[in-house]
């Protein structure tokens, strides 16, 4: 078969997990990485810790220069794609020049939400490495005004907190950490934070208007609210990077809409990560899971596909863990429960700690913990491989590190011998 | 293509309750640590005491997760660790592991996980109970050369490890290589049952079926024209018992004295079970088949069985005798290989292969009888290097024949005299292994 060409849009979680798996699946085939950002791959997970300081730029890159030539891949870095057209297999880049693929991955991930006011104020989010650029040489002891309440603005909060600046947290609604945490965590956070010295405003509602009177921001909400700061962050959420993909007919909903190999409308065009709205694990439904690992897992299964070799994609489950001043919080699964699920609670009076799991037929289906002792991957075990947990619920809300190990490794061994072959040992 | 590395194994579920010394032993290693490698599990309530610790993933998905890159596998020894410069301590690793191999501190935003110290794992030397062990897999895939020849499926009955060591073997001696079979159960990969053809695919493996009486001199006959023609083809077979102990033991022994270039493999389950489990030469003494009933006058063979493996190390024309069993691939690998260099002179190996049909044993019990079978010496591992005998695999506590007697029910009806004398038989031939081995 002659060498085909693989063109990925993205360096980000999503596109290196590709490129390693068309090489895992023993593809020579050309590979060629095109990103608009001028840096080697990154996580956006890890630029709080370069403005706290916990990490160096050097640090922090996924892949060296030589793991590209480990890949006899191509890797272009600082090359902005303007438009793609799949009829013609063909890309055409900002700068003019255009290509043509044999495959395509889009894996462009996400951009953060902001609203018009803050666009034209030319205010920008978060996400990525020129967005830390701008506030890591911000001046001692500044106001920072962070909008939005969720893993990046607290997380941030705490980055800045720790740098000396005096930070503030506004959330648009009531509730904060949507939806990924049960609302009783909510005043549990937002006490720990006061105490720290961050407050955190509910309710304020969106950005109405913003002045920059004496080299400091005036922000003034919908809910009539106004505060002056040196500094503002939007961090209120992400939404897919596909504006260069409105003419190429490709199936838009919020996300590019993929199936479960990964593929879009197009059959020679896939994309993974933020970017892409995949399959869920419950009910198979499109959606944007928007996490680190679900990017990873969907890149590996569209490099798979791309590369000739079928994988089915299992379903993204919403998972988050977040981590505050040593406090400790886990979210996995699905926990809105419906009528006929087994809900566990176990919460004490002085809001120490909370737990929560849901079971559907004697299965897990979401968990929900703070500051208890708990192995996450052994939970994601049990809800991805719909273990038949039995009567142990309660002893797995009460001690789910221990309990959850345990049932993973009974189910692995039950794995490894079938049913029939315990019956006759017996 | 699957890669073994080495591993820490725990017998699982038999730790006392409240032990914890292989964890206080991984704290101290990892100086101010607060988190360790190795996390025992006490659950009193479900009486389950035991301990978890990084199975050094093929796939790793805290390495495929790790939002910089900091964990990597090395491709050398499989080992999976952690790069702390580049650990940002988000502690993401800990929710994608599904087997427990990471912990998190979240107070110190420390992640740790077992990094086989090197090589040489601390918890393995301090559990007092031996319940840890490292598990070397790692030269076990120094030994394959090829992908499998053999096409999917078995055409053997499920849970029979002769299908399984017959793969391994065929993916260690490489190309170049034609397969003699003669009547018995692997006679069915190569023919198939009900089908065209078994599992060797003309293509990849040729095969000849021999006739019981003659497989030696069928691969004698092979080997001497390829030899004539120029061409370095190995000659090997994979035969049972009864071809190689009785029926063509005559030629068997006249090729070995001659010392014919073959590679002959034995694999030993100890009857004609392919027949319907007639006593054969190797059949061990005690042992119930349908021709060595148990009754009032019989209780299972009389008579100790031929141990042909050192019958055949003794014929001149021999250079290299081994005893193996796919219970110890890694083992059994290296005596393969050893084999695949002998240019001058016969090898013979004899493969311990249990049948739970036979035998009436769990089917899933095969390599626990192999490595039983081992354990008690009565199936000891050595090789013979033109007559320098060396035992392979030391056994340091034989534990007594009962414990692999009894995962046979074949064996059911020995009482403590017979089970006695089979013990004696045991010793006796291990104690003439040992005086015939070097000191290693």
């Amino acid at each position: 078969m002659p060498k085909r060409k693989h063109l990925i849009i993205g360096s980000g979680g999503a596109a290196l997990s590709a490129l390693k798996q068309i090489r895992k699946s023993g593809s020579d085939d050309e590979v060629k990485l095109v990103t608009m950002e001028d840096y080697l791959p990154y996580s956006p997970m890890s630029l709080p810790y370069l403005i706290s300081g916990t990490k160096k730029e050097e640090e922090i890159y996924i892949a060296e220069k030589d793991f590209f030539n480990k890949m006899n891949a191509v890797f272009v870095r600082g090359k902005r794609v303007d438009r793609i057209e799949p009829d013609h297999d063909q890309v055409f880049y900002a700068d003019g020049e255009s290509e043509t693929y044999d495959t395509l991955l889009i894996a462009t991930g996400s951009d953060p939400k902001l609203q018009p006011v803050l666009v034209s104020a030319n205010i920008p989010g978060f996400h990525i490495m020129d967005d830390y650029a701008g506030l890591k040489n911000i001046e001692d002891n500044s106001r920072v005004t962070i909008l939005g309440v969720g893993f990046v603005g607290t997380e941030l909060a705490v980055s800045l907190t720790e740098k000396g600046h005096g930070v503030h947290l506004i959330a648009p609604r009531e509730r904060i950490l949507r939806p990924y945490f049960d609302a009783d965590l909510d005043d549990i956070v937002i006490d720990l934070f006061s105490e720290k010295g961050i407050p955190i405003e509910l309710s304020w509602g969106e950005v109405t208007a913003l002045e920059r009177p004496n080299h400091s921001i005036a922000v003034t909400f919908d809910s009539g609210k106004k505060i002056t700061t040196d500094v503002l962050v939007p961090a209120a959420g992400v939404t897919p990077r596909i504006s260069f993909l409105k003419d190429s007919g490709l199936r838009i909903n919020e996300g590019l809409v993929v199936d479960r190999t990964m593929k879009t409308s197009k059959d020679n065009i896939f994309a993974a990560g933020d970017v892409a709205e995949a399959p869920g694990f419950f009910d198979g439904n499109n959606g944007q899971s928007l996490t680190w690992p679900s990017a990873v897992e969907q890149g590996r299964i569209a490099g798979s596909n791309m590369a000739g070799v079928e994988a089915v994609y299992d379903g993204w489950l919403s998972m988050n863990a977040f981590n505050f001043f040593g406090h400790f919080a886990l979210s996995i699964g699905e926990f809105g429960a419906s009528e006929n699920d087994d809900v566990f609670i176990d919460k004490d009076k002085g809001k120490k700690h909370f737990r929560k799991i849901v079971c559907r037929d004697n299965r897990l289906i979401g968990a929900n913990f703070f500051n208890v002792d708990v192995d996450g991957g052994a939970l994601q075990y049990l809800i991805r491989n719909r273990v038949n947990i039995g009567t142990h619920q309660k002893e797995l809300l009460n001690k789910p590190k221990e309990i959850g190990r345990w049932l993973m490794h009974e189910s692995e061994k039950k794995n490894a011998l079938s049913l029939e072959h315990q019956e006759t040992r017996k | 293509m699957t890669v073994f590395n080495t591993t820490i194994k725990v017998e699982s579920g038999k730790c006392p309750p409240d032990c914890s010394i292989c964890r206080e032993t991984c704290l101290r290693r990892f100086a101010n640590a607060s988190a360790s490698g190795i996390s025992p599990i006490h659950l009193p309530e479900l009486g389950f005491h035991s301990a978890i610790l990084c199975v050094q993933c093929g796939e790793p998905a805290c390495e495929a997760c790790c939002p910089t890159g900091a964990i990597v596998k090395n491709p050398d020894d499989g080992v999976v660790k952690i790069n702390k410069s580049k650990c940002m301590g988000c502690g993401l690793c800990s929710l994608v592991c599904p087997y427990g191999g990471i912990e998190y501190n979240a107070a110190t935003k420390q992640t740790i996980k077992c990094d086989h110290c090197n090589g040489d794992p601390e918890c393995v030397k301090a559990c007092p109970h031996g319940l840890i062990s490292l598990v070397e897999n790692g030269a076990v895939i120094d030994h394959f050369q090829i992908d499998d020849p053999l096409v999917h499926g078995t055409p053997m009955c499920a849970g029979c490890p002769a299908e399984t060591a017959h793969r391994f073997t065929m993916r260690i001696l490489g190309k170049d290589v034609i397969l003699v079979g003669a009547p018995g159960c692997a006679c069915s990969m190569i023919l198939g049952v009900e089908t065209p053809q078994g599992i060797c695919a003309p293509e990849s493996v040729p095969c000849h079926m021999a006739l019981l009486t003659n497989v030696a001199s069928v691969m004698t006959g092979m080997k001497r024209y390829y030899q004539k023609v120029g061409r370095d083809v190995k000659v090997v077979s994979f035969v049972g018992d009864g071809a190689t102990a009785d029926i063509g033991f005559q030629p068997l022994s006249g090729a070995a004295e001659r010392g014919e270039n073959i590679i002959y493999i034995c694999y030993d389950n100890e009857a004609y079970m392919n027949t319907g489990i007639q006593r054969s030469g190797t059949t061990p003494m005690g042992a119930w088949t349908t021709t060595t009933e148990v009754g009032e006058y019989q209780q299972g063979k009389a008579k100790a069985n031929k141990y042909v493996p050192l019958l055949m190390a003794l014929h001149g024309g021999v250079s290299y005798t081994a005893t193996a069993t796919i219970g110890f691939p890694q083992d059994y690998a290296r005596k393969l290989k050893k084999a695949m260099q002998v240019k001058d002179g016969m090898v013979y190996i004899h493969l311990f292969s249990p049948c739970h049909v036979g035998w009436r044993a769990s089917e899933d019990s095969a390599i626990e009888m192999c490595e039983t079978a081992v354990a008690t010496n009565y199936f000891p591992l050595w090789e013979a290097e033109k007559g320098v005998f060396r035992i392979t695999h030391q056994v340091k506590d034989p534990k007594p024949v009962q414990e692999f007697t009894k995962l046979a029910d074949r064996f059911r009806h020995l009482d403590q005299e017979a089970l006695g004398l089979l013990q004696q038989l045991v010793d006796e031939r291990m104690a003439t292994v040992k005086k015939l081995a070097r000191p290693l």
